[in-house]
């Protein structure tokens, strides 16, 4: 087996959003991880945790002059590497906020990016920008389109985001741009809308529908991160793990009750719910209840060599507090670099 | 168990003769008949769903008696005794009564309904494969489907020698029955018959795949949503394929239309076969183009129900749902030689002529195929 040799350190790594899911575990694990070095954290709010090497600034990327200042940031540290994880992780009723946070913020993101010495970018989107749309292939590659636009604001800010780092990559070449797509995330420490959709008790489903679905483990997620951290890897790249499982047996396993309701009334049920502000997603969604969103993660295993070590099964496992052991863990990981040496 | 599935077969070859003996050997008469049905029954349906939308409010009845009527009328016209059709129907349904006990239609409903809610609750590291199919369900669901292909349709299978052991390979077929029962049957011959027993993946229209329930259940049993990529995925695997080029447009044959093939869409499985150097089998299906003799296709309501069509047979939707139990008629399957495709470049997909030229062959021999066999069947019941 080949150990990294000690003399390739990544360092002067800007971090946005961390106070996020995604932006905290991926800053946690930096900040503890040796090889990294001069880990800048961007957030209006404090990170949730202390921080051992890291430094964190507050700031702001909606405010109007938030590009010169972030340039400017960019200039102080020296940085090199950003990762824009500062979007929104769940959709939220006021549409207008949504865009100055994904759309703008990007924006002022990108023109800091362009006006400092930084070098590569790297965006964490999500799978959910193809969409369930009833003619999706089974298995969607990155050449497919992201016509989550089609459905909902939320998704369609999303993939605006990444047509604005798409764009960004035509305009300075020379640039790394990376955009990792990871699908619906699990794990022990995970919480967001999809992980509330799942611990209610009662899980409302579409009646006479069973759509297979995926998930990703957060720590194969870090992993992804950190391989793109360390070398450069322009491109879109899907980050699943193996296998699918139909939406019923995910009920199943949790030990929840599936509520199946016709889908004439599901749709307006769940628009109602969400104007009423009780719904977390508006009835758009839906879409994801009953047509296929699957992404393909050979292009990850070609060209990053990325390979998770957990199967969609095990994800799923992990997160209902059953997660694999350590030993079982460490093997894999030296199976998947073998493999890759 | 052995001795009454025996007993079973005896009694649907019995049928079958009752079928023969009131609707003739499935030629002349059974010919004249549905057509003299077709012939004056879709004016009169048009009519009458125009009046239905105007006024809303047809009663049932009704409906019913101007049917019946209408349906001795047409049966002796085409020479076919009225007691006779009445004797066979009375047999048939007191065949299924008797095949469908109570507890045991109970049974499969509930261990359907446990594998909706609960995907199968007992067992928790049973995994799907990643096209959805659950080798569990279609096990649990195989002896209907195994019924269906030994005693009610008889089904003969043809040439099985001809599919390779391992492989990817592409079988190519006429489809009909307005439900795709082809594709499930020719699923069971290569379990049952084929040496290797290999697992057939079969794509199904859109409409089916999206369709409430029954969709959920073809994708577990193996189906595969119809889209080039999802072919091209399978065959990269090294599977099994059963493609059905004429879609929809033959899945909803009328009967008149019955063993005439569709136009084979744009040739996508031809392409399919060029760029993936992938060998095409065809494949004739006879028998399954007589199981829901459609007679007439209602578009206004087929619009409304967001379905591609809604058939009207000489049972449905007159009989509620015991007007949907297909026909018991016999049914052959022959497999043909496959075709090879690898002297072509994957270049050459994109020369539009070449693809339709390849794509009216193989048209043509599965068309030939089925002439023949059905020039050798002397009666649509018994073979």
């Amino acid at each position: 087996m080949r150990k990294p040799s000690k003399a390739a350190h990544t360092s002067n790594i800007a971090i946005t959003g961390t106070s996020g899911f995604l932006g905290s575990t991926l800053l946690k694990n930096l900040d503890s991880n040796p090889r990294f070095r001069n880990i800048l954290a961007i957030d209006r709010k404090q990170p949730p945790f202390k921080l051992k090497k890291a430094k964190w600034v507050s700031f702001d990327l909606i405010e109007g002059d938030a590009d010169q200042k972030l340039a400017a940031l960019f200039e102080k540290y020296k940085t090199k590497t950003v990762v824009h994880a500062a979007l929104l992780t769940q959709p939220i009723r006021n549409l207008e906020e949504a865009h100055e946070v994904q759309s703008v913020g990007t924006m002022h993101l990108l023109n800091a990016a362009a006006a400092a010495p930084v070098h590569k970018l790297i965006l964490a989107s999500t799978t959910d920008v193809y969409g369930a749309f009833p003619d999706n292939p089974n298995f969607l590659t990155e050449e497919h389109l992201a016509r989550g636009t089609l459905l909902s604001p939320f998704l369609k800010d999303k993939v605006e985001v990444e047509e604005q780092f798409l764009k960004f990559q035509k305009k300075h070449p020379t640039k790394v741009v990376t955009v990792l797509r990871p699908a619906t995330i699990l794990g022990p420490t995970v919480n967001n809308f999809k992980t509330h959709f799942f611990q209610n008790p009662l899980v409302p489903t579409a009646m006479g529908f069973d759509p297979l679905v995926q998930f990703v483990h957060e720590s194969d997620v870090i992993r992804a991160f950190i391989k793109v951290l360390e070398k450069d890897h322009p491109g879109i790249f899907n980050v699943v793990a193996e296998g699918v499982i139909p939406l019923s047996r995910v009920i199943h396993i949790l030990g929840k009750m599936p509520v199946p309701i016709p889908t004439v009334f599901l749709y307006p049920a769940a628009d109602f719910l969400w104007y009423a502000n009780i719904g977390v997603v508006p009835a758009e969604h839906i879409h994801f209840l009953k047509y296929l969103c699957i992404a393909d993660g050979t292009k990850a295993w070609h060209k990053l060599k990325f390979k998770p070590v957990h199967t969609t099964l095990e994800t799923l496992h992990s997160f209902n507090g059953r997660g694999l052991d350590k030993k079982e863990i460490t093997r894999r990981l030296e199976e998947i670099e073998d493999a890759t040496a | 168990m052995p001795r009454r599935k025996k007993d079973i077969a005896n009694r649907f070859q019995r049928l079958a003769r009752h079928l023969e003996k009131a609707l003739g050997l499935g030629g002349a008469k059974t010919t004249r008949f549905i057509e003299g049905l077709s012939k004056n029954l879709g004016p009169m349906l048009e009519n009458l769903e125009a009046a239905a939308v105007l006024s809303k409010s047809i009663p049932l009845d009704t409906l019913k008696s101007i049917f019946q009527a209408y349906l001795k009328q047409v049966a002796k016209d085409a020479g076919i005794s009225w007691e006779d059709l009445q004797e066979t129907l009375k047999d048939m349904t007191q065949l299924l009564q008797e095949w469908f006990r109570p507890e045991e239609i109970f049974q499969t409903a509930s261990k359907l309904a446990s594998f909706y809610l609960w995907s199968g609750a007992d067992d928790l590291e049973r995994e799907v494969d990643e096209f959805g199919m659950d080798t569990s369900l279609l096990e649990a669901v195989r002896p209907l489907f195994e019924f269906l292909f030994r005693d009610y349709w008889r089904v003969e299978v043809q040439g099985i020698e001809n599919i390779p052991s391992k492989g990817r390979c592409l079988l190519v077929a006429n489809h009909s029955g307005v439900l795709p029962f082809d594709g499930a049957m020719i699923t069971i011959a290569c379990l049952n018959e084929h040496r290797a027993k290999r697992h057939v993946r079969f794509l199904i229209e859109d409409f089916v795949y999206h369709f409430p329930f029954l969709g959920t259940f073809m994708h577990r049993i193996g189906a595969v949503r119809a889209c080039p990529e999802n072919a091209a995925w399978l065959l990269k695997k090294n599977q099994l394929v059963l493609v059905f080029p004429e879609g929809v447009k033959g899945l909803g044959k009328l009967y008149s239309e019955r063993y005439q093939l569709k136009r084979f869409g744009r040739g996508g499985f031809i392409k399919l076969a060029m760029k993936n150097k992938t060998p095409i089998i065809p494949v004739s299906v006879i028998g399954a183009e007589e199981i829901y003799p459609v007679i007439w296709k209602s578009n206004i309501l087929a619009k409304a129900m967001g379905v591609p069509y809604l058939p009207v047979t000489p049972t449905f939707p007159w009989l509620g749902p015991i007007g949907m139990i297909p026909l018991p008629t016999k049914w052959t399957i022959e497999i043909g030689k496959p075709v090879s495709f690898s002297r072509y470049k994957p270049k050459q997909a994109e020369d539009e002529i070449l693809v339709n030229k390849l794509s009216e062959k193989i048209r043509t021999e599965i068309q030939t195929m089925v002439d023949k066999n059905l020039k050798k069947r002397k009666s649509v019941w018994a073979g």
